[in-house]
């Protein structure tokens, strides 16, 4: 049905898959897991003609698909030779109804017409499609009105939807789900599965990307594990057990403590109780939480489940609820200023987009926070309200951080966007260290950025946390870095707290609690 | 000024006040000598556009029945089949249009009378009274997209060989133009800047015409700076380009009488040493047509007037214009259709 | 350091200049008039397109609303000619009554444009329109008393052209006029110029004017850094409107008039056409493009007018000069286009 020899990619100097193999059977659910960025998402773009991956340069190696080698150069291809895929984001049409949507561009048509008006204006057999979209539906256990507007449903159901659509084509022989699961609730997932075994007894093949190990565990035939880009092992169905595939996850991986962790001081900074923020795509549900005075504390989750939503909810980017309790008072979190002016910050996930001015200069961002809400840097004018930046303060600021921080330019006026990711994240913390907060939220620092920079800004967060004695809150999926440099890991499920762990817990435990599952529950 | 009243009314149909000043106000002006008698209505403004809201006002004017004539003096094409609607409803309804821009078979057959400026004629009249003032060089400026309509075209022509008979040096210049991309500002900053240079090239006794309204402002500023010779605008009467370049400072009981408005534009010219240098129409013929379409209306009304012809015409003309009105055949077959060229007055 | 200079178009168009240039000789046109023209044609215009800056800088976009600015500006210039203020008092005092006007309108404007975001273009277009029918009715019933801005014949109600060579026109221009070998140049009107171009460079360089910046290019950098997003382009559009104020002021008395009615309903697309053929991208808009576009823009304008009335062949020039600046704004927008779609 599908195999994959020796598939590799690489995103420029960075080795996304090592020369993957894997085949499919027809009528076979296999089960395709690994930890963030091993390569998972990679590989599905390959088989699924994402122009992304001829955009930057295709792959090597082979893909037989029905025994014929092949290279889908875009999805319509893909689509075409019968392979279906559910995205994690929605593809559905919010101002039609549900028949509608499952229908799309597999319209059943009034054959009449079609005869003098040609395939593509033909008129739609509304009656038709309707009967087959509840069909189709039926089939997957699913109670659904065919007839409503896709904007209003629920999100679990829009997931329903748009499994739906894929079903409905005709020649479907390969079906992709990139974690079809991670919205829904566990009634609805297994209803989901239930579908979707029907559809392989029907003899297509499915292949079922998820982080939920135990859904992998029940439901698939194969189990592909993928560890840093390459097949980490294999297993099937009699071998299959959480622990087995955790265990393959993770690896044989020594564990080095960078930083001793402090003792807990008994003052918690702030103080979080059911604080709720509504951030696209990552929500956090009441949270309570206590923060202690001068504590690295780490927070991570799968993503979607809330680990970066912290930041901009105190910041007041994201709408939030609850209490936040800041130095024994309450605080209204709703405008970035004034969280500026109570010394918290927050270093966001989306450097380009939200943490730099890309064209301006190294010394401009370095010193834009400051200049603007703290009016450091600043030479004051005898006419109100006109003050100019202090250029000189702003330079010797700037080259005394290039030197701390170690940052690789050629000097202080260079653009930042001609910098590489890591130099662009030490911009950025030297843009937060200017302010000299107290508290300072810190989203995905390493991410997209090469390994030896990582290194590099995990030791300059521990510096400034140990010199200038600040507070740090660092959400992150890379489990590894935090284990090494936070006093205390919070994990987050479902945008729920689920556990606080101490580092020095072994990593299947961290794998595990991301999964929602507690040690000794299986 | 006032006149008794009599048991009938005459419709007068103008364009709008922003449209169209001149014969807004010319129609203002009989409503106020005849009291009582004059029914004045405008037509919309984007006349285009709601051509039938125009074609009902003028039905509604006929449906009337002490309305006796109807005058209408909107310088647009397409009004004919409303008069034609009159018409059949009522025969012996007077209808003068001064003027209507349709076909003049079928408005000749139709209308009363139908009266227009000669405005091919005046390719003639203009180089000859540019000669008379002095002129040796004629400078015509205008644009592509008014040099492809056939009345313009034809007239600049005329000029043409109206100089070339008179000895004068004849030049067509061209000008930004203002139906395209950025409206008249190009056009206007370009003759600013080459007016001067033209003059310094041919000299002052040069006359420059310019076929474009908004032209004039600046041709008589400069015209008063550079004394060259300015015999007639696109569009002659003492309103247009005047007042601006001149600055003129009409008080609201002066504002409309052509005397005083004259005499000052004359001492202004004088002021600036341009005295014989200046000339137009003393009236402005679209606030002449309704005061003079409405004496024309009540005599047929009244049966002084029998006869339409150049000779019962012209009198009429020069008691309302104050100058000579020279009336000609719109064709020689034609007995109602008359175009007209006014007298000048040279400031 | 900065990349701010010239590019490809711009060469095109210098290119394109010279040759006319050459021509002109040729053909025995008076260059120095050309020159002089050129340079009053620069200030004139210029301090319109300078008014585009503030808000392209703020990334609102090309402010297609300059009419808006335009009528405070003309406000201001009638209520001096009503007063009666002449000379380069008169031109003063019209500039600092326009202010006002230009910042109460500016602020409503940017209440509208801050509700619109991602449409700004367009409905500032819209905005711009609108308002000239409105301000039409205003002028026919504007309560001013100076017979010389009204009707000639009704005697009530705003000209659509008034003179003001009595009052202030070419105050400004003949400032400070001298000759230098056959060329007038119009040094205060330069230095005008050039002083609302450092004035709105230093601007640039305060804290205000670079948040402000950092506003246009990262919206959510600057909201993360505590600033006012709203506030911060309200101020941007205030500041263009008044500037804009200030152009129509500049302009009106270089050209002798003032021009009420539908005049300022085409202006803001010269100006926008100027900026763009001087190599301005969106929010990467330096003074710099400003005096460049200005200059080559206008001078286009000014010198193939009379080359193709002394090659009598009008139609050609004409399309010729269209074709090359329509063609370098096309181009201009593209290559925005094409640059932000490389940045996805």
């Amino acid at each position: 049905m599908l195999e994959l020899r020796n598939i590799s990619k690489t995103f420029g100097a960075f080795h996304a898959l090592k020369s993957v193999s894997l085949a499919i059977r027809p009528g076979e659910i296999h089960g395709l897991v690994g930890a963030n960025g091993s390569g998972k998402s990679t590989l599905l773009n390959i088989i699924s003609g994402q122009r992304i991956i001829h955009d930057t340069g295709g792959f090597r190696g082979e893909l037989l698909y029905e025994n014929e080698p092949r290279r889908f150069a875009s999805p319509g291809h893909a689509i075409g030779a019968g392979i279906g895929m559910v995205h994690q984001e929605f593809a559905l049409i919010p101002g039609l109804s549900v028949s509608e949507n499952i229908s799309l561009t597999g319209e059943k048509i009034i054959e009449f017409s079609r005869k003098f008006l040609g395939n593509d204006l033909a008129c739609i057999n509304r009656s038709a499609n309707k009967a087959n979209a509840s069909a189709i539906l039926r089939r997957m256990g699913i109670d659904l009105d065919p007839g409503l507007d896709t904007g209003n449903l629920s999100v679990s159901m829009k997931q329903f939807v748009e499994i739906a659509r894929e079903f409905n084509r005709d020649r479907l022989k390969l079906l992709l789900l990139d974690e079809p699961t991670a919205v829904l609730g566990t009634d609805d997932a297994a209803r989901l599965m239930d579908a979707v075994k029907g559809i392989a007894e029907h003899g297509t093949a499915v292949l079922y990307v998820s982080h939920r190990l135990e859904e992998i565990v029940s439901f698939c035939d194969r189990v592909t594990v993928l560890r840093n880009g390459e097949v980490a092992g294999s297993l099937d169905k009699k071998q299959n057990g959480i622990k087995a595939l955790s265990d393959l996850m993770v690896g044989e991986k020594v564990i080095k403590t960078n930083r001793t962790p402090m003792k807990a001081s008994e003052k918690p900074v702030i103080q979080f109780s059911s604080f709720s923020v509504e951030k696209p795509g990552d929500r956090l549900e009441s949270l309570d939480l206590a923060v202690f005075k001068g504590e690295i504390l780490g927070i991570t989750s799968l993503s979607g489940h809330g680990r970066t939503a912290i930041g901009p909810g105190i910041m007041g980017i994201c709408p939030s609820g609850g209490s936040v309790i800041l130095h024994g008072k309450a605080l209204h979190a709703n405008h970035p200023l004034k969280m500026i002016k109570k010394n918290i910050w927050m270093l966001p996930e989306d450097r380009r987009g939200e943490g730099l001015l890309a064209d301006h200069s190294i010394m401009e961002n370095m010193t834009f926070t400051a200049i603007q809400t703290q009016k450091k840097f600043i030479r004051k004018t005898p006419v109100p309200f006109i003050s100019f930046p202090d250029e000189k303060k702003c330079r010797a600021y700037a080259e005394s951080c290039i030197e701390a921080l170690d940052i690789n330019c050629r000097s202080v006026f260079q653009k930042v966007r001609e910098l590489s990711g890591g130099n662009q994240q030490k911009v950025c913390i030297a843009n937060a260290l200017s302010m000299t907060p107290d508290i300072l939220f810190v989203n995905d620092p390493t991410r997209g950025i090469d390994i030896a920079a990582k290194e590099s800004i995990l030791g300059l967060l521990v510096n400034a946390h140990a010199t200038h004695g600040m507070t740090l809150v660092i959400s992150s999926g890379e489990l590894e870095e935090l284990r090494r440099i936070c006093d205390r890991i919070v994990v987050l499920y479902r945008g729920r707290l689920f556990d606080v762990l101490s580092p020095d817990r072994n990593e299947k435990d961290f794998i595990l609690a991301c999964s929602g599952i507690r040690p000794g529950d299986s | 000024m006032r006149q008794p009243v009599k048991d009938y009314r005459i419709g007068i149909v103008t364009p709008t006040l922003s449209a169209s000043e001149d014969e807004f106000r010319g129609a203002v002006r009989v409503a106020k000598k005849y009291p009582g008698m004059i029914k004045h209505i405008s037509l919309p403004e984007n006349f285009q556009e709601e051509q039938e809201t125009a074609i009902t006002q003028i039905l509604s004017l006929g449906d009337q029945k002490d309305i006796k004539a109807i005058v209408i003096c909107a310088g647009f094409s397409g009004i004919l089949p409303a008069i034609q609607k009159v018409k059949a409803r009522r025969p012996d309804m007077i209808v003068i249009t001064a003027p209507i821009w349709d076909d003049p078979d079928m408005m000749a057959k139709y209308i009363d009378l139908c009266l227009d400026t000669d405005w091919i004629k005046r390719g003639i009249t203009i180089p000859e009274k540019a000669q008379r003032m002095g002129a040796k060089t004629f400078i015509h400026y205008s644009f592509p997209t008014h040099m492809a309509k056939e009345v313009l075209a034809k007239r600049r022509d005329i000029m043409k060989e109206t100089c070339e008979r008179l000895g004068m040096k004849f030049l067509a210049l061209n000008t930004p133009d203002p139906k395209t991309g950025a409206g008249s500002t190009p056009m206007l900053q370009f003759l600013q800047e080459d007016i001067p240079r033209q003059i310094a090239k041919y000299g002052r006794d040069t006359c420059i015409f310019g076929t474009n309204c908004p032209m004039q402002d600046v041709i008589i500023a400069k015209a008063l700076e550079l004394k060259f010779i300015m015999a007639e605008q696109c569009c002659p009467t003492p309103t247009q380009g005047y007042p601006a370049a001149m600055e003129l400072e009409i008080s609201e009981q002066d504002a409309g009488d052509f005397d005083k408005i004259n005499t000052m534009i004359r001492r202004k010219a004088a002021e600036a040493g341009c005295t014989g240098r200046l000339s137009t129409w003393p009236v402005p013929v679209g606030y002449f047509f309704p005061e003079f379409s409405t004496e024309v209306a009540m005599k047929l009304i009244e049966g002084e007037l029998t006869d339409i012809g150049i000779s019962s015409l012209s009198p009429m003309a020069k008691e309302v214009a104050g100058v000579d009105v020279y009336f000609e055949k719109m064709k020689p077959d034609l007995n109602n259709y008359y175009l007209i060229i006014m007298d000048s007055i040279i400031y | 350091m900065k990349r701010v200079g010239v590019q490809i178009p711009q060469f095109f168009i210098i290119f394109f200049l010279i040759l006319m240039m050459f021509l002109a000789f040729r053909l025995e046109i008076p260059l120095n008039w050309i020159i002089s023209d050129a340079l009053v044609r620069l200030v004139m215009n210029g301090v319109l397109v300078l008014s585009l800056v503030p808000m392209l800088r703020a990334g609102i976009g090309i402010n297609f609303g300059l009419p808006v600015g335009v009528i405070a500006g003309l406000l201001g210039l009638c209520m001096s000619v009503n007063m009666s203020i002449k000379g380069l008092l008169g031109l003063s005092a019209g500039i600092l009554f326009s202010i006002p006007f230009a910042v109460a309108l500016g602020y409503g404007y940017a209440g509208i444009l801050n509700r619109v975001k991602g449409k700004e273009e367009i409905t500032a277009t819209f905005v711009g329109f609108s308002f000239i029918p409105l301000m039409n009715f205003f002028w026919s019933t504007a309560p001013f008393t100076n017979p010389a801005m009204l009707w000639p014949i009704g005697g009530k109600g705003m000209r659509p052209v008034i003179g003001l060579k009595s009052y202030f026109a070419k105050a400004l221009n003949q400032l400070w006029m001298v000759e230098i070998a056959g060329v007038r140049v119009p040094i205060g009107l330069l230095l005008f110029f050039g002083i609302l171009c450092l004035l709105l460079f230093l601007f640039f360089r305060t804290n205000f004017g670079r948040a402000l910046k950092a506003v246009g290019e990262n919206e959510q950098f600057a909201g993360l850094a505590g600033i006012n997003i709203s506030r911060v382009r309200a101020w941007a559009v205030i500041l263009s409107t008044v500037i804009g104020a200030i152009g129509i002021c500049v302009y009106a008395q270089s050209y002798g008039f003032i021009e009420l009615y539908d005049a300022p309903l085409m202006m803001a697309f010269p100006a926008a056409s100027a900026i763009l053929v001087g190599g301005s991208m969106g929010r990467h808009t330096h003074i710099i493009h400003v005096v460049i576009g200005t200059f080559l823009f206008q001078t286009t304008y000014l010198i193939s007018g009379p080359i193709a009335n002394e090659l009598m062949i009008p139609e050609v020039a004409e399309i010729f000069r269209l074709m090359i600046t329509n063609g370098i704004i096309l181009y201009a927008l593209l290559y925005e286009g094409g640059k932000s779609h490389a940045a996805v």
